[in-house]
């Protein structure tokens, strides 16, 4: 038997998913054999889940994409034949340089980049900066996920993202997601963390629409009709502000704008000479500014005048406003039974011990050991900025953010920032160089220059779903060019966007799209050049994972800051290229790489002496040795992470991990900005003649109903839901996933409660027909249980592909996106989300096989 | 005695002002805020457009490096300028990305 002449394990960084696992490679005799991961290292601790373990197959899998080609026929469509014809890199490098380079001469903001490869967000916005484009993204391409996160936790913990402090609650509400179970961010430190949790005793209850795996695994599962998580939220708010009694008062007072003084115009009541909003002082009976009055005397109740202004404290027109939230009308809207709201709230209220105290290492701090969590499902409806807010807020009544046991800040406090007060002492972000903007103060307003319309959004971080209107309509929306060049990277837009025919339509409004693929799929099929991607195991990335700059893999309480590098592993399949590299490659010939490196040493932050030279061309192993070593100090360079793949930064603190009780920052719980900020965004649109909808910026937290809330037709909600093995387009085409989704009954068919099949004559397995009021129809198998709603049709992430490498994997499952209407009526105008919230007609169609 | 300020622009910077770079003269003891005015001045609306917001600060997008340093991590726009000094300015595309679910 012949020796091995090679066998190693190679540190890297996993892309399976976006949390950024640290893993190590087998590879023996340059073939990889195996992924685990590394025991020393964060986040996930040597831990890896079925996506990481399965990753290789992609790698070698025969239906790669493994050279360039380009399109011979004109006509762009699903349904025809592309008539791709292989072409070299050089020719295929010829074609996209003179495309960019007229762009760029003629107007760079009509070229367009959007990928989902956050492990190189800041080379691409380098790129993008060097090039001349606003018009760019690394995140969701698609229509919504964070929308109703990230502003809500910039206002709430001043960073984009939040985290449960599982090692210290007692109880933990989770509203359609996930945490903790593989399926959402911090993937495997949330699974250990979570079992660790409940072995404890933490109470988990399950707020869904659907028995999803987190529901299954919950000490409670609360069944709710899609699109009403706030009002719950609110109606528990209610019945512990004016019912139970049960709110954190040293808190409000102390870190909220609750004792800010408000009159009858919605706004807060200033002080004339510094325009600081008032509060009133009990003890010297009169209003002053509100740092100007100890916090434990600032009154929370209460009516007087200041200023000449009838007014009353914010919590007390806050308290009034909730109490139209009964539980008996909590019910109505959301049927969950007023007996259980009472209950939830009572066991909430209770679990987060108000005034106890919890010490550790040292510093004693407020205890708050109950937390109420929210992500994507809240997230895609029409008033979804409100959803969000009501459930943030449910956290803060109770004092539980940003302490020990509570809702906590992803990354605001950390070795590069720590939350700050901003204009009217409410919270700014506290981490400089996060990758997406704050929410306080609120952004300029102005007429649009982005295709996202992001002007016109001065509240929210990103707008996606705006950009389709943007491409599809830029004359209504005045956006003064058209966009002429489209750079799709690691990302499937047909698939992951609202109504794939009004994607395909803005699409192929664009004159010339490049697509970076590994494997063939719905978006590239309508590209006029196709180029092979390298994959993440093939390509070398600094800092794909910056637990600062993205939140995807931020540091939990307690555990260490760390960057990590992923490098490749594999020689890359066929002619497969890193798509950053090949973009340096196109900046340099058409003479933008001086620009590109001058906005890179800014977003890097590099340093000298290893700052890049702008009109010096480098290899990108040295720009990524240079950039190594401008951030993590001179004796750290590309060669030690090559070797250890990741470089800690240290633990994350005390005071980085709960840094409520470090600042005086507040949150607000009325929101005059939100009024303001509507007001100027009215003007503008006004004055432009673009039509917009204004009535979700207001003070007052509320419930709204999403449009379908009102339909009495018999037609049922139809909902998706995530699994462990399956995210996104990057793990579809995985033979050994795929398997795994076969395997699991619920994955491929349609859910339905057996009590509703009954009613509508469906059996088990039947084949059943899921028709919107607008013509979109869809077949799938009808699986009846008893873990899904009875308003409620439930299916498996975004599946039902078109067009795929492995015809194995074409036309299962249920493509859901393609139920959901895209429409600007259907868009959230504060945080521009789209609603995701359909009715379906649902209907036998034959019986089971 | 006048400053002489070496100014060179990158991305859309360069084509709003039409040049890769220039040097602008100042009074001795003018800080960032006097350059920013005096490129202004020079370039007009456009200009102003590009480095400032409506209340007059320097906007995110418009990094500022004065002799390799970003002037946001100096004294902003309050930042003294000497003799010689180097200004970078670029244009940053925005920081808008994010997302991981849909």
């Amino acid at each position: 038997m012949q020796a091995l002449k090679e066998d190693v394990w190679i540190p890297t960084v996993c892309n399976m998913c976006y949390n950024n696992c640290t893993i190590q490679v087998h590879r023996v005799d340059g073939v990889l054999t195996k992924v685990t991961g590394v025991p020393e290292a964060p986040p996930n601790h040597g831990v890896i889940c079925a996506k990481s373990n399965a990753q290789i197959q992609s790698v070698y899998s025969p239906h790669r994409v493994k050279r360039p080609m380009v399109r011979t026929n004109p006509s762009k469509g699903l349904g025809e034949d592309p008539g791709w014809r292989e072409i070299s890199w050089a020719e295929a490098m010829d074609m996209m340089s003179a495309r960019l380079s007229r762009v760029r001469e003629d107007d760079p903001r009509k070229l367009i980049i959007l990928s989902f490869d956050g492990q190189s967000y800041m080379p691409i916005r380098a790129f993008a900066s060097g090039f001349g484009t606003n018009n760019y993204t690394t995140g969701s391409a698609g229509y919504f996920c964070g929308n109703a996160i990230h502003p809500v936790a910039y206002s709430i913990n001043g960073c984009i993202d939040i985290q449960i402090d599982l090692e210290h609650t007692d109880y933990c509400m989770q509203f359609g997601c996930q945490y903790g179970f593989v399926a959402m961010s911090h993937a495997m430190a949330g699974a250990r963390q979570m079992a660790d949790a409940r072995q404890r005793g933490m109470k988990l209850v399950a707020v869904d629409p659907v028995l999803s795996i987190a529901a299954g695994k919950a000490d409670e599962w609360v069944p709710i009709r899609p699109g009403t998580d706030a009002a719950l939220a609110l109606g528990m708010i209610h019945l512990l502000t004016n019912e139970l009694g049960i709110y954190d008062r040293n808190f409000l007072q102390r870190y909220t704008n609750a004792t800010y003084l408000v009159g009858a115009d919605e706004c807060y009541v200033r002080d004339p000479q510094s325009s600081k909003p008032l509060v009133w002082n009990p003890r010297e009976g009169r209003a002053v500014p509100f740092d100007a009055c100890p916090p434990e005397e600032a009154a929370l109740e209460g009516a007087w005048t200041a200023s000449g202004v009838a007014c009353r404290p914010a919590l007390a027109v806050f308290r009034e406003h909730v109490s139209k939230y009964t539980p008996e009308r909590v019910e109505s809207i959301t049927t969950v039974p007023a007996a259980t709201v009472r209950r939830l709230a009572e066991e909430f209220g209770r679990a987060a011990r108000i005034g106890s105290t919890i010490t550790i290492d040292g510093h004693v701090l407020p205890h708050r050991p109950a937390v109420a969590f929210w992500y994507r499902g809240v997230s895609q409806h029409k008033h979804a900025m409100h959803n969000g807010f009501a459930i943030a807020l449910l956290n803060v009544m109770v004092g539980a953010v940003d302490v020990p046991g509570g809702l906590l800040n992803a990354n605001a406090a950390g070795p590069f920032g720590f939350p700050a007060e901003g204009p009217d002492g409410l919270i700014t972000r506290g981490n400089p160089y996060s990758h997406m903007r704050p929410q306080w103060p609120p952004q300029e307003v102005k007429a649009p220059e982005t295709l996202e319309l992001l002007e016109l959004f001065p509240l929210t971080v990103y707008a996606r779903a705006a950009l389709w209107f943007g491409i599809l309509e830029p004359e209504k929306y005045k956006i003064p060019y058209h966009p002429e060049v489209l750079i799709h990277c690691r990302s499937n837009l047909v698939g992951t966007t609202a109504d794939l025919d009004k994607t395909v339509e803005a699409l192929r409004k664009v004159p010339f799209q490049i697509s970076f693929v590994d494997f063939m799929n719905e978006t590239a099929w309508l590209a006029d050049l196709v180029l092979p991607d390298a994959s993440n195991l093939e390509r070398l990335v600094p800092f794909a994972t910056d637990p600062f700059t993205t939140f995807y893999a931020t540091a939990l309480p307690g555990e260490d800051w760390w960057f990590a590098f992923q490098q490749p592993v594999a020689k890359p399949q066929g002619e497969a290229r890193y798509w950053m590299e090949v973009l340096f490659e196109v900046a340099e010939r058409i003479g933008c790489l001086p620009d590109v490196h001058a906005a890179f040493n800014v977003l890097g932050r590099f340093k000298e002496p290893f700052s890049l030279e702008p009109h010096e061309k480098y290899t990108w192993e040295q720009i990524c040795d240079r950039w190594a070593r401008s951030r993590c100090g001179p004796e750290i360079g590309l060669d030690y992470f090559k070797q250890h793949g990741f470089y800690s930064l240290g633990k994350r603190t005390v005071r980085e991990s709960y840094p409520r009780a470090f600042h005086n920052a507040r949150i607000p719980i009325y929101f005059e900005h939100f009024k303001k900020a509507g007001e100027r965004v009215g003007a503008v649109v006004k004055e432009l003649g673009i039509p917009w909808e204004l009535d979700d910026y207001q003070a007052l937290i509320d419930f709204k109903p999403c449009h379908p809330y009102h339909r009495t037709d018999g037609s049922l909600y139809v909902v998706n839901t995530k699994v462990p093995f399956y995210t996104h387009t990057i793990s579809a085409e995985n033979p050994l996933l795929n398997d795994l989704c076969e395997r699991n009954t619920h994955v491929f068919p349609v859910g339905i409660n057996p009590q509703t099949a009954r009613r509508l004559g469906i059996r088990q397995g039947d084949t059943i027909a899921l028709e919107t009021d607008w013509g979109r129809r869809t077949e799938a198998t009808a699986d009846l249980r008893e873990g899904v709603h009875p308003e409620v049709v439930a299916c498996v992430g975004v599946l039902g592909r078109q067009i795929t490498g492995d015809l194995r994997i074409r036309g299962k499952g249920v493509h859901y996106n393609s139920l959901i209407k895209f429409s600007p009526d259907m868009m959230d105008y504060v945080s521009a989300a789209l609603d995701a919230c359909v009715r379906v007609k649902v209907q036998k169609v034959s019986g089971a096989r | 005695m006048a400053l002489r300020i070496q100014v060179l622009y990158y991305g859309l910077m360069k084509r709003t002002a039409g040049c890769a770079g220039e040097t602008i003269e100042l009074p001795e003891g003018s800080v960032l805020t006097d350059l920013v005015k005096a490129l202004v001045s020079r370039h007009g609306p456009p200009m102003e457009k590009l480095l400032l917001t409506g209340g007059g600060e320097l906007r995110a997008e418009a990094a500022v490096l004065v002799n390799g340093r970003n002037a946001v991590t100096l004294q902003g726009l309050a930042t003294p300028l000497q003799e010689e000094d180097k200004a970078v300015i670029v244009l940053l595309a925005p920081a808008l990305t994010g997302g991981a679910c849909a």
